[in-house]
């Protein structure tokens, strides 16, 4: 909703006396061509949509920021009026340029010098259990995921096929996770747990022991 | 795995002692017939998705809810708890035994922590546990008291001679964990335990093995050493020589003709004096493999140690290293997999095997000996590893 050839921090400005005009036009100048017609226009488009947004749209569709700009996904569900506002198709969506073959779940267990050793779970058979391992070259990697490569980090690798120019080929990545941090709320909530299943093992300290077994 | 073929020999007699050691190249599971129906389960492995134990004892023609009567997880890692759970809900009635040291209110902290940790889709490896402990806790709540936590010396199974079928008392017994062992395994967990504003990740499994319970089982004069995955500490108040010294001071029982080698027959946990003070000369032995990523347990140094002591020692598979099967995928896989070298992809899903003994000679102790699936000779590892 930019008028044209305006950058977005003269969008706020108010438009004064003339002189004042003139003297901002000179401070910005270097920046900013300003054209009168222009900014009333903007304005213009800018409270015709206004109302149409919070008139003309159903009402269950209201969800007006407080800038009154609507930038909900729903908000194309409505056509806005005509405002002379030339739309560009958008380009035509193109084919996948990757198809993955083969994804697995790897729990790294050990690092060595130009391998990591990792046990797999095939997410591509739905699998749940760890049915495979294997020893990948660090140089699978990259930088910033080598330096997150320790025993227990959790990576995605894929291997799949691409095309490339017209020509297809095989490729593979490994994608160490970013995990969480621990939260104190989840630490908090752990440890209560732990001192129930405590209570739940010994409660009273007198009650603890079990019998050898019958005879 | 052929329970077929060990099936074929039908049930062992009420006067017959067995000890049958399942593994695959990750897991373990020791299953032993005390005498006139009484069996005991020792850790856990699982068998095209069911555990061993059951498996085995159903292929018998055996009831595990009326069979089992306790049920030892030697510690929580997962080569040794895979299907415990559903072995304890197949024989409620089973007593179940851990060690002391995981419910200690540090260990379930580690625990509950570790569980909020939803990040992988393989789940945690204490998933198993918390099952087990869930178990305790109900039967606790119902006022079934058939469990128990070990310690060294704990008396966790006891038969009377008058019922074990061959007139012989029967029984159980922890050699650890030690004091030493638990205040060390908890100094472990304490530094893994997760913290605030720490990043996530998958839980690791911090040694020392040593926390685990292994077990002396005296049927008589007949003794079996089940060496769960104890290893040497280097201090005589831990490990290994913790249990020595307890031994010397007073000896927890008969001098044992078959020994489950302790921690997959690592260099770590062998021990000259377990050989000398708890083993008869030249016994059985049987252990089972295990693998994590490049590194590979018995080594064949291993291997050696314990031949030089038993002529007669077996493994109940023989780790292949076997390529993961890339059939099945798509041609482009396939292809990449077999140009790309540097990449080494390996099936988990290897060849099972079995070892087991039985004996009626209970007073000289000779023992019949079986191969099933994947098991041999220990030898055969030294073979099958280059010299280093």
């Amino acid at each position: 909703m930019l008028a044209p050839n305006m950058e977005p921090e003269s969008s706020s400005g108010v438009i004064g006396s003339a002189a004042e005009n003139a003297m901002r036009a000179t401070t910005v100048s270097m920046r900013t061509r300003f054209d009168d017609d222009a900014i009333r226009r903007w304005i213009e488009t800018d409270e015709a949509l206004r109302r149409w947004t919070q008139a003309e749209r159903p009402a269950g569709e209201l969800t007006v920021p407080a800038n009154g700009h609507d930038l909900s996904t729903s908000a194309a569900s409505v056509p806005p009026p005509n405002l002379g506002v030339v739309r560009y198709p958008s380009p035509a969506r193109e084919l996948p340029r990757e198809v993955v073959l083969q994804e697995w779940e790897g729990q790294v267990q050990e690092v060595g010098e130009r391998v990591f050793s990792a046990r797999l779970v095939d997410l591509t058979r739905d699998s749940k259990d760890e049915t495979e391992e294997t020893d990948l070259p660090i140089e699978y990697l990259s930088e910033a995921d080598a330096r997150l490569v320790i025993p227990g980090a959790i990576f995605r690798w894929i291997i799949g096929c691409r095309w490339t120019n017209g020509e297809k080929e095989p490729f593979t990545r490994v994608v160490i996770r970013r995990l969480p941090i621990w939260t104190e709320g989840e630490i908090k909530a752990a440890d209560q747990e732990a001192a129930e299943l405590h209570n739940a093992l010994f409660g009273n300290a007198g009650e603890r022991a079990a019998s050898p077994g019958p005879n | 795995m052929p329970f077929s073929e060990m099936q074929a020999s039908g049930q062992p007699a009420p006067d017959q002692i067995e000890v049958c050691v399942f593994g695959p190249n990750y897991g373990e599971c020791v299953v032993v017939h005390l005498g006139n129906g009484n069996w005991v389960v020792v850790d856990s492995c699982l068998h095209e998705g069911q555990p061993a134990a059951i498996a085995y004892l159903r292929a018998l023609g055996l009831d595990p809810a009326r069979s089992i009567r306790a049920v030892i997880a030697t510690h929580w890692h997962d080569d040794h708890y895979k299907g415990l759970s559903q072995i304890t809900a197949n024989a409620a009635a089973a007593h179940i035994w851990i060690s002391s040291v995981l419910t200690d209110a540090e260990f379930l902290r580690f625990a509950m922590r570790t569980k909020k940790n939803k990040t992988s889709v393989a789940g945690h490896k204490l998933d198993e546990f918390l099952k087990i402990i869930d178990d305790i806790c109900r039967r606790r709540s119902d006022g079934q008291l058939t469990f128990g936590y070990a310690n060294a010396r704990t008396a966790i199974f006891r038969l009377d001679g008058s019922v074990s079928g061959h007139g012989h008392p029967c029984e159980i017994m922890a050699l650890s964990p030690s004091h030493g062992d638990v205040s060390e395994f908890l100094e472990r967990i304490v530094a893994n335990t997760p913290r605030a504003r720490q990043t996530k990740r998958a839980v690791p499994s911090p040694s020392p093995n040593h926390a685990s319970v292994a077990t002396l089982i005296s049927i008589g004069p007949l003794g079996i050493v089940l060496g769960a995955d104890v290893e040497n500490s280097g201090r005589p108040t831990a490990g290994w020589e913790a249990i020595l010294g307890a031994h010397n001071l007073q000896p927890f029982g008969p001098k044992a003709s078959l020994h489950k080698a302790s921690h997959h027959g690592s260099e770590n946990a062998h021990n000259r004096g377990v050989w000398d003070n708890l083993l008869t000369a030249n016994p059985l032995a049987v252990l089972t493999p295990w693998r994590r990523g490049a590194r590979r347990l018995p080594t064949a140094d291993g291997a050696r140690n314990i031949l030089e002591l038993s002529q007669d020692a077996f493994i109940t598979a023989l780790d292949a290293r076997s390529r993961s099967r890339r059939d099945g995928r798509p041609p482009g896989v396939q292809r990449f997999l077999r140009e790309h070298r540097g990449i080494r992809l390996r099936s988990l899903a290897v060849p099972f095997g079995a070892v087991r003994f039985r004996t009626r000679d209970i007073s000289s102790a000779t023992w019949n000996r079986e191969l099933f699936g994947a098991a041999c000779h220990l030898s055969q590892v030294i073979r099958a590893q280059p010299v280093r």
